[in-house]
């Protein structure tokens, strides 16, 4: 609080009121006619009496002869006899010439428009003091609202904020630190409160990515089954045994589905998947196809030695996502070409099935597309999708492209110069 | 206690150049302080104490009548009823006597005695200093204002024209004496040999001696009442006796009136710099903390209670106080021998500056409570700030720096924006630095102000009822035709006649009168400071300071009393006066004549010539035409020219003291100002060489902080101080009855003033900064 | 063990221009006698300013200290410092002597706080200075003479003299190089050694290792802490603890 301030403050108005005032009492004294002035004036007609040439003018006033004839006359403000002059109020006073009273002089009685002087003077002290009070008043108002109106608004402004969820902008402190310890404290609730916020979304987040990684991690042995049960069924001979291998096949599938959905369910937005790259040997890459490859329809390749930017997990869910593919809808065998290419490392992953038509390969890419063979085929239709979206976090791309036949999907990997 | 000693003696080694400074000050101020009071208690009282010694009494009646003596039984009888004790002697009273003084001439009264008369006095004794009884023949003993005024020593010759006769004396020695002792009271006492005496005694025709009555009145007598009951009682046993008294206090307040007025000025100027000085002792105990932040920071760490602190460094100041205190005191009484001879020289008594106890002890404590008040009002904030928060050098937990001039938004050059920026850091630094440059200006300003008005053009409008270029009186038979004589003389005009008496407000005042054919002519219509002047036979002028005690105000009736007439008049103004302690009243001749007849008194006429040299001719016809009727006469020149000698002294004294301590003072304070704004700014320095800024750039910069303050300091206070110089005078001249004072201050002078001011600053300050030089970048930033 | 410091939701919030910082959030935190506890973290983490707080040299936004029995956070300044005349020493990474003092009379400045009787001080004083190394032949050296080892020790010694609960050292080796840190350090761990309490702020592995107790302070809380033994020169083992508990923490 700014004590100091304001005793100064009150001290000034008080003194400039006290000023005024004072003024004022002094100024009262001028009700009184001004004795020196007129005796001035009456000894200036004594002196000159007679020739009214000489008679002063800066007074009205008459002059009447000891028979009450009127000698002189300022104006017609002023009197004509004795009684008119005592009836207003007027300054009656003797001229002498030798030691006698040779005429009267009448001086008109100004004290009306003096009065009125006089409250014109009361008028503006009141006037000069309202002011000056006002001016102490409105600081004081002022101040009040710097110091506790305005922070409290924004304490205020700031709660609703906090109430309505937006905790990212802070709470300033006030300059006079009104509430000190209360703004900080509100403003640490904040923070904790963003802080615990964003703790459980982030648990969250690792339970949908671990369901996500547990979705995909089925998937991939589901697809074994499934192609062992075929397997097995081409092999069996016992009808009996076909049926049991027609079952797990049916099942796989059901499987799948559900695996599916429950991964859709998981990543309801891709974005949610962290892609976290780093430097890696190219050697990864071709683990990552080898893994992905589980039912070994790939001839032998090779892969460029090099540094790629890639987060390993991601990478092996791209091309798990792009052989599942080809597995389901090209069922032929794969072909893998790798080369360095500008600042890429350029993998080709290319089947020999019946491919998809033109338009579709420009939607391939996004969410719940499928293409046209995919007609009576358990999916999402979100492998691509998420496949584009992880090339992408990983500073890559996928192209894909119709081959006549088959379908070609080029891996473009972020490669480190050394 | 031993702890906080030693960090006492921590803090002093620590800050050496600062508490030097603040020693200087403290000395400064005590010396000061100290040889006003010195000025006041011991020098001042002089003429009072001397008066109780030698017994002065309560007043002296000098009469001069052929009808009665001492031996009257109403006399004696009017001595009795109201004194306790009486004496009486006798000597010649020659009245408006011309009498060498000084480098010029005075009018006054003459009271001529003898050896033997002096030592039978009982009362008012008179005392013989440094005579030199070798002179034998036609010696005279004149009072020791002559040797004060320092114009005249024991064996000068010295002539004299008593009664329109020339004698030629030589001192013999001088008289320490309570009446006739100073050109202010009117009167000189003069001892000649016996053989004059009579001589003179011969020329004074029929009245002959005249009684010299000194009296001490019983407790309940008043003293206006006993000398209106006298007057009174004298008047009517002699209509034509010559009847002066003089009371004592009129006496002295003559006396010492113009010890007053100097050593009032002393204690003026004094005042303002006790103000800048208290104002940097501040200052600079509060930059000490600032400075010493860090060490406070770690006394507190270790568990130094804030206390604990306050009284380390109270006792520093407080040592430093005490020692500078008692340095400056004795300081003080080195330089008062010379200064007190001013202050001494218009009383005309004997004085040796003697140990002053109150002087000392106000001088002592006030510089030492001073330095305690402040020293602890400046360390209040000890207490309260966190020890970490000293340790960063105060910066808070909280706070809300900004950047005022922005070097790529600044129209200014780099340097003076970075002069700016230092500036805008050191608000409370501009600040004093603002009002310490005002106070000295205002200081300069009133020492300049003494120095046009008491020297170099002396406003004698504000020190002499009337002014002219010269004045005589005739005796009441001759003055209708010397009057027409007079004018007639070539080159005179202007003629104005005047009279002198002595006039009574109800039974216990008198004022002096001065009456004039027409007061409208008066050279000196500023006498009248406030109304008009009278004009009309019923209308009076009364000094403001009788009117002021009495109540009177301007449209007031009053009545006067002379002899057995009265009159009431109306007031029309209030007139100022140095003159008769204040009590002087101003008439016009038809008013006067209301109370007096005027064809029995003696008139005086001021006149005015042409060219300075028609004075002494015209003067000189007069004399020759009507030879006795003319019974003064006096070239106001050389009147004036013998007042004014020792004001001419002390406004330049004045004058070089003010220059002097303001230089000094504004040194002392750029000093301390610029030291710590080194210190507390010594990294920003280091950095600023360390990217290349030149020691020169940076002096210029730092002496540049200081300019806009004291640049706006002179501009604003040059204009206060051309307004309130008057005013400010006015609060000490009041005392001496000048009401409203209307010195004239020559613009040039201000304008010399505070250019000088603002160079000499601008100087000190480039030359204070010149240690940025001296030190290393890498020092300044491992300044820690 | 007993509690010296138990310090309740201690917050510290700084602020500039208005923006507010919350450099200590919400702490609980206990130190114990006889440990010598060390806090670590990035620079910037509030470790200097929780040793402040810890000590009463600051006052806390929120949240209070309980120092030796005592809140110190409801105590005025003054009962502050008499409070840490006889439960705090200080040892600063500036070593903070004061300059106009003798390498003496910067310890008795100390001493004449709680022994009033100046030989007695005096003998005191010269007691601790040989005790952390600082021979007859500096006693009368002023502290810009000195080397900063010489003077950091100067500084541990004015902190050891009134023997405190608790020493405070921020960044003690800071400043030095590594031979005179170690010697520093010495000197520290051998107080510890007789039992003397230490608080110890520091971002330095080699200062860290000296504690028995290391907390690791990041974003206003302590992140985690780590019990060591008592310091032994040389321990391997002790040393990849420690290695491995501030890599946990991020280091």
């Amino acid at each position: 609080m700014r004590k100091k301030a304001f005793i100064v403050l009150i001290v000034l108005t008080f003194l400039i009121e006290a000023s005024v005032s004072l003024y004022f009492i002094r100024k009262t004294r001028t009700v009184e006619q001004d004795t020196v002035a007129i005796n001035g004036c009456l000894k200036t007609i004594e002196e000159n009496f007679g020739n009214t040439n000489a008679y002063p003018t800066s007074h009205t006033y008459s002059v009447l002869g000891t028979d009450g004839t009127l000698l002189y006359k300022t104006d017609d403000d002023a009197v004509t006899s004795v009684n008119e002059a005592v009836k207003r109020g007027d300054t009656i006073l003797d001229v002498y010439q030798d030691g006698q009273v040779a005429a009267k002089v009448l001086f008109k009685n100004d004290l009306q428009e003096r009065i009125k002087e006089w409250q014109k003077s009361i008028a503006l002290t009141i006037l000069i003091c309202s002011i000056s009070q006002a001016v102490l008043v409105i600081c004081y108002v002022y101040y009040l609202h710097r110091t506790i109106e305005k922070p409290f608004q924004e304490l205020s402004n700031f709660a609703e904020r906090v109430a309505g969820g937006d905790l990212e902008v802070p709470l300033n402190m006030d300059k006079r630190h009104v509430f000190g310890s209360f703004t900080e404290a509100f403003d640490l609730m904040r923070t904790e409160l963003r802080k615990s916020r964003a703790a459980e979304k982030a648990a969250y987040d690792a339970k949908k990515e671990m369901v996500a990684q547990l979705s995909h991690d089925i998937k991939t042995p589901v697809a074994s089954i499934k192609s062992a049960s075929e397997f097995g069924y081409e092999l069996a001979k016992d009808e009996k045994v076909k049926e049991r291998f027609n079952l797990i096949n049916f099942k796989a599938d059901e499987l799948t589905v559900l695996v599916d959905n429950l991964f859709l369910d998981s990543v309801k937005d891709a974005s949610e998947i962290k892609v976290s790259p780093r430097e890696n040997d190219s050697s990864t890459v071709r683990e990552a196809i080898r893994h992905a490859d589980f039912q070994n329809r790939v001839e032998d390749f090779t892969i460029p030695s090099c540094k790629v930017f890639t987060d390993k997990l991601r990478l092996q869910q791209a091309f798990d996502n792009v052989f599942i593919n080809s597995y389901k809808y090209a069922d032929t065998k794969i072909t893998v070409e790798a080369k360095l290419e500008g600042d890429y490392l350029k993998v080709a992953v290319r089947d020999f099935g019946p491919g998809v038509t033109d338009e579709e390969v420009a939607v391939l890419k996004q969410k719940y597309r499928r293409g046209a063979n995919s007609e009576g085929k358990e999916g999402a239709g979100i492998g691509l999708y998420l496949t584009s979206y992880f090339l992408k976090e990983m500073d890559g791309e996928i192209l894909i492209t119709n081959e006549n036949p088959g379908l070609q999907v080029l891996f473009l990997i972020r490669t480190i110069k050394e | 206690m031993t702890k906080e000693k030693l960090l006492a003696g921590s803090h002093f080694r620590k800050n050496k150049g600062s508490s030097i400074g603040i020693f200087l000050l403290m000395l400064l101020a005590s010396a000061l302080l100290s040889l006003a009071m010195i000025l006041f208690t011991d020098t001042y009282p002089t003429a009072t104490n001397e008066a109780k010694r030698l017994d002065a009494g309560d007043g002296q009646i000098t009469l001069t009548s052929a009808l009665i003596d001492e031996t009257d039984p109403d006399l004696q009888e009017l001595l009795r009823a109201n004194t306790a004790r009486y004496d009486v002697v006798n000597a010649l009273d020659i009245r408006n006597t011309m009498v060498p003084f000084t480098s010029g001439e005075v009018m006054v009264r003459m009271q001529i005695e003898t050896l033997d008369t002096i030592s039978k006095k009982k009362m008012a004794r008179t005392e013989i200093l440094e005579e030199d009884t070798s002179i034998t023949s036609d010696y005279i003993y004149v009072p020791y204002q002559f040797k004060t005024t320092g114009s005249f020593a024991v064996g000068d010759d010295y002539a004299l024209t008593i009664l329109g006769v020339k004698y030629h004396f030589k001192i013999r020695g001088f008289l320490n004496t309570v009446y006739g002792g100073c050109n202010n009271g009117g009167v000189f006492e003069m001892v000649v040999s016996p053989e004059t005496y009579e001589k003179i005694l011969a020329q004074c025709g029929e009245y002959g001696e005249s009684r010299i009555i000194t009296y001490k009145l019983k407790d309940d007598v008043k003293p206006s009442v006993f000398r209106i009951r006298t007057s009174n009682t004298l008047k009517s046993l002699d209509p034509w006796a010559e009847v002066k008294l003089e009371p004592i206090d009129q006496v002295m307040s003559g006396r010492t009136f113009m010890s007053l007025i100097i050593a009032g000025s002393f204690l003026a100027v004094t005042l303002i710099v006790m103000l800048v000085i208290v104002l940097m002792i501040v200052n600079s105990i509060s930059n000490y903390i600032k400075e010493n932040m860090k060490t406070i920071g770690v006394l507190k760490a270790i568990g130094y209670t804030g206390n604990n602190i306050k009284l380390s460094l109270l006792l520093m100041f407080l040592s430093l106080a005490l020692i500078a205190s008692v340095l400056g005191i004795g300081a003080s009484y080195l330089f008062a021998g010379p200064i007190a001879s001013f202050v001494i020289a218009q009383m005309g008594v004997p004085y040796t500056v003697s140990f002053s106890v109150i002087g000392t002890i106000v001088a002592f404590s006030t510089v030492v409570l001073s330095t305690a008040v402040f020293t602890l009002l400046s360390l209040r904030k000890i207490n309260k700030i966190q020890p970490i928060v000293a340790l960063r050098e105060g910066a808070e937990s909280h706070n809300f720096k900004s950047n005022p001039i922005k070097l790529d938004k600044s129209f200014l050059g780099l340097n003076s924006s970075l002069s700016m920026k230092t500036m805008l850091h050191n608000k409370r630094q501009n600040i004093i630095t603002f009002f310490v440059t005002g106070f000295l200006i205002f200081l300069c300003v009133i020492a300049l102000l003494m120095f046009e008005n008491f020297n170099r053009k002396p406003n004698l409008k504000l020190l002499a009822n009337e002014t002219c270029d010269g004045m005589l009186s005739f005796d009441k038979d001759t003055k209708e035709e010397g009057e027409v004589f007079l004018a007639s003389q070539e080159g005179v005009h202007n003629i104005r006649r005047c009279y002198n008496d002595t006039l009574y407000v109800g039974d216990e005042n008198s004022l002096w009168l001065e009456a004039y054919d027409d007061p409208m002519r008066k050279n000196n219509p500023d006498i009248c400071y406030k109304g008009r002047l009278p004009q009309h036979d019923n209308e009076i002028n009364i000094s403001g300071l009788f009117c002021k005690n009495e109540g009177y105000e301007i449209g007031d009736e009053i009545e006067i009393t002379l002899g057995d007439k009265s009159y009431t008049y109306l007031i029309t103004g209030f007139i100022q006066t140095t003159n008769n302690g204040g009590g002087e009243c101003v008439l016009s001749e038809a008013g006067y004549a209301h109370l007096t007849d005027l064809s029995s008194k003696i008139a005086y006429y001021y006149f005015d010539t042409d060219k300075e040299e028609q004075v002494n001719p015209a003067l000189d016809a007069c004399k020759e035409k009507f030879g006795e009727g003319v019974i003064s006469t006096a070239n106001f020149r050389d009147v004036i020219e013998a007042n004014m000698a020792t004001f001419r002294g002390i406004s330049t004294l004045m004058l070089v003291m003010v220059a002097t301590i303001s230089g000094l003072v504004i040194l002392l304070v750029l000093f301390l100002l610029i030291r710590s704004l080194i210190f507390s700014k010594r990294k920003d320095y280091g950095i600023y060489k360390a990217i290349g800024y030149t020691s020169r750039s940076l002096i210029f910069q730092t002496a540049g902080s200081f300019m806009p303050a004291i640049i706006l300091s002179v501009i604003v206070f040059s204009v206060v101080s051309y307004v309130m110089a008057n005013p400010y005078m006015e609060l000490i001249m009041i005392n001496f009855g000048l009401m409203k004072c209307t010195f004239s201050i020559p613009i040039p002078g201000v304008i010399i003033i505070g250019a000088s001011m603002i160079i000499l600053s601008f100087l000190f300050a480039v030359f204070e900064s010149r240690r940025i030089k001296k030190v290393e970048p890498y020092k300044m930033l491992v300044a820690e | 063990m007993n509690e010296i410091i138990k310090t309740q939701k201690l917050c510290k919030t700084f602020s500039n221009g208005g923006v507010q910082q919350h450099v200590l959030r919400n702490i609980d935190l206990s130190i114990y006698e006889g440990d010598f506890t060390v806090i670590m973290g990035a620079s910037g983490a509030g470790k200097s300013t929780l040793l402040y707080a810890l000590s009463g040299m600051d006052k806390p936004s929120l949240g209070e200290v309980i120092f030796a029995g005592t809140n110190i956070t409801k105590s005025t300044p003054d009962e502050l410092a008499i409070f840490r005349r006889k439960n705090c020493g200080f040892v600063f990474q500036q070593t903070y002597l004061v300059d106009s003092m003798s390498v003496l009379d910067n310890v008795l400045a100390a001493a004449l706080l709680i022994e009033k009787n100046k030989k007695k001080a005096a003998a005191k004083a010269k007691e601790v200075l040989k005790s952390v190394d600082i021979e007859e032949n500096i006693w009368n050296k002023f502290p810009t003479q000195l080397s900063g080892g010489e003077a950091q020790r100067v500084g541990i010694a004015r902190a050891l003299i009134n023997e405190p609960k608790l020493v405070f050292a921020d960044e003690p080796t800071g400043a030095l190089n590594s031979t005179t840190g170690k010697d520093v350090l010495d000197v520290l761990s051998k107080a510890n050694d007789n039992g003397q309490s230490i608080v110890m702020v520091t971002h330095d592995i080699t200062s860290a290792r000296r504690g028995n107790r290391i907390l690791y302070v990041k974003d206003g809380e302590i992140a985690g802490e780590c019990q060591l033994g008592k310091y032994v020169s040389g321990d391997k083992e002790r040393h990849l603890k420690l290695r491995d508990f501030l890599g946990g923490m991020g280091w």
